[in-house]
């Protein structure tokens, strides 16, 4: 099953019934697990960097991260990497605390994107 | 920190509750209607789904670690009877079974 | 960077005509910035908010690369000391601390199951990919996929023989969902040769897939 057949089943029913979101899969059925490991990416590893000191500085709650990475929609969720989850999940934390504005991200990703066309 | 007291005692067996609000919570469908029993008190943390919304979660709930037999959670389960599954859950979502 | 396909219902068309800049016109809504580019910007703006100073970021970036987990030192003391394995699963804090490995009060508590020769314990989580960052490091992927997450639960036995772990029927298996505000982590059966080898030797067979429970370490094998 690929990941983008997964979310058009939704709600996931369990054999009670119950029904459940898109980021609760314990149980359901699934194909091997690839057991291989690989390094991280860096903007994996910046990604996991920036997580885990403002964790630290209790900038962010890993309770309002997760609530954030549930709220990325069936389809995101489930096309999307862990890490990528992570990124999106935290850009939208810091946005709501008023860490990030739209147009400051907006001005710093046009910034980077005319830096890498010159 | 501000709690509310325990509950349930180690040894109890307890009943998953069926609810599936809206918003952040910590309790998966695979347990939910299910029975188990207390085997730890962990202690009191927090309300996470206070916490993911950017309050304190205060007063805080007492959080059980909870085992089911894996036979009772899948009528296919193919291991060992004996096998376990425990999992950690706060009081507000256990009913005395 | 690993690239994103997404949208297959329809709206890919609807999405490029609302945001006629963005060049990635196959990739879902929220998705759609280059990952490299977001991570940059967004560490660029935290930097200069004043939560965090460059140099942290980029010391906390190089310490993000595969190594011994720490925890694999308090497990090969657990494996020569039976009394520090029962402070280890009595009280985990106090024990990683006196092992040399304290878990900082800002990090998730922790907890520790010791696998014996009649239960073996494996962790996962189902819900998201909870972890001990300081005792275990960056995860492994396996830990954090679709499949192991709603497998373990469920089938935990075929997934441990996908890792090439057979446990005996009689031989009880306690899986842990960790669901809620502890980390779990498993101390695996030590190796037969554990009194004729070197530290530096039983480090290196001490695995992330052994402290979760999907291995055994190299040397241990069920009688």
């Amino acid at each position: 099953m690929t990941a983008a057949d997964r979310h058009r089943d939704k709600p996931f029913p369990t054999q009670s019934g119950e029904p459940r979101r898109h980021h609760d899969v314990g149980g359901l059925p699934a194909g091997p697990v690839d057991t291989s490991t690989h390094d991280l990416d860096e903007w994996e590893q910046r990604t996991d960097a920036l997580v885990y000191l403002l964790s630290a500085r209790k900038a962010i709650r890993v309770d309002e991260l997760r609530r954030a990475i549930e709220s990325l929609g069936p389809a995101e969720y489930a096309d999307a990497t862990y890490y990528h989850r992570w990124l999106h999940g935290l850009t939208r934390l810091l946005l709501e605390k008023g860490v990030l504005t739209v147009s400051g991200l907006a001005l710093e990703l046009a910034r980077l994107n005319s830096h890498a066309r010159e | 920190m501000t709690t509310t007291a325990a509950q349930h005692a180690i040894g109890d067996h307890v009943r998953v509750r069926r609810a599936f609000p809206p918003g952040h919570f910590r309790t998966p469908a695979y347990v939910r209607g299910r029975t188990g029993v207390i085997v730890t008190i962990i202690g009191t943390f927090p309300d996470p789904e206070e916490l993911a919304y950017g309050r304190d979660g205060l007063p805080g709930r007492t959080l059980y670690r909870v085992r089911f037999n894996q036979t009772d959670l899948w009528t296919d389960y193919t291991g060992s009877r004996a096998d376990t599954l425990d999992i950690d859950l706060y009081d507000h979502w256990l009913d005395a079974a | 960077m690993k690239p994103i396909h997404g949208d297959t219902e329809g709206t890919t068309n609807a999405m490029n005509t609302a945001h006629p800049h963005q060049p990635r016109s196959a990739e879902s809504g929220i998705l759609q910035d280059n990952p490299d580019d977001l991570a940059h910007a967004v560490r660029t703006l935290v930097v200069a908010s004043g939560l965090i100073s460059d140099d942290e970021f980029e010391r906390a970036v190089a310490l993000r690369v595969p190594g011994i987990p720490p925890a694999a030192h308090v497990v090969l003391k657990a494996w020569r000391d039976p009394d520090f394995t029962a402070r280890l699963l009595a009280d985990p804090h106090g024990a990683c601390a006196e092992a040399g490995y304290p878990v900082p009060p800002t990090a998730p508590r922790v907890g520790f199951f010791a696998n014996t020769p009649g239960t073996h314990h494996v962790v996962v989580c189902t819900l998201c990919s909870c972890h001990s960052r300081p005792l275990l490091g960056v995860p492994p992927a396996w830990y954090k996929t679709h499949e192991y997450r709603a497998r373990t639960v469920r089938e935990p036995r075929a997934v441990l023989a996908e890792f090439g772990t057979t446990i005996p029927e009689h031989v009880t298996v306690r899986v842990h969902d960790a669901s809620a505000d502890l980390r779990y982590l498993v101390v695996p059966r030590a190796p037969a040769d554990l009194a004729t080898s070197s530290d530096a030797d039983l480090l290196g067979r001490i695995t992330a897939e052994s402290l979760f429970g999907v291995r055994h370490v190299e040397g241990f094998s069920h009688q």
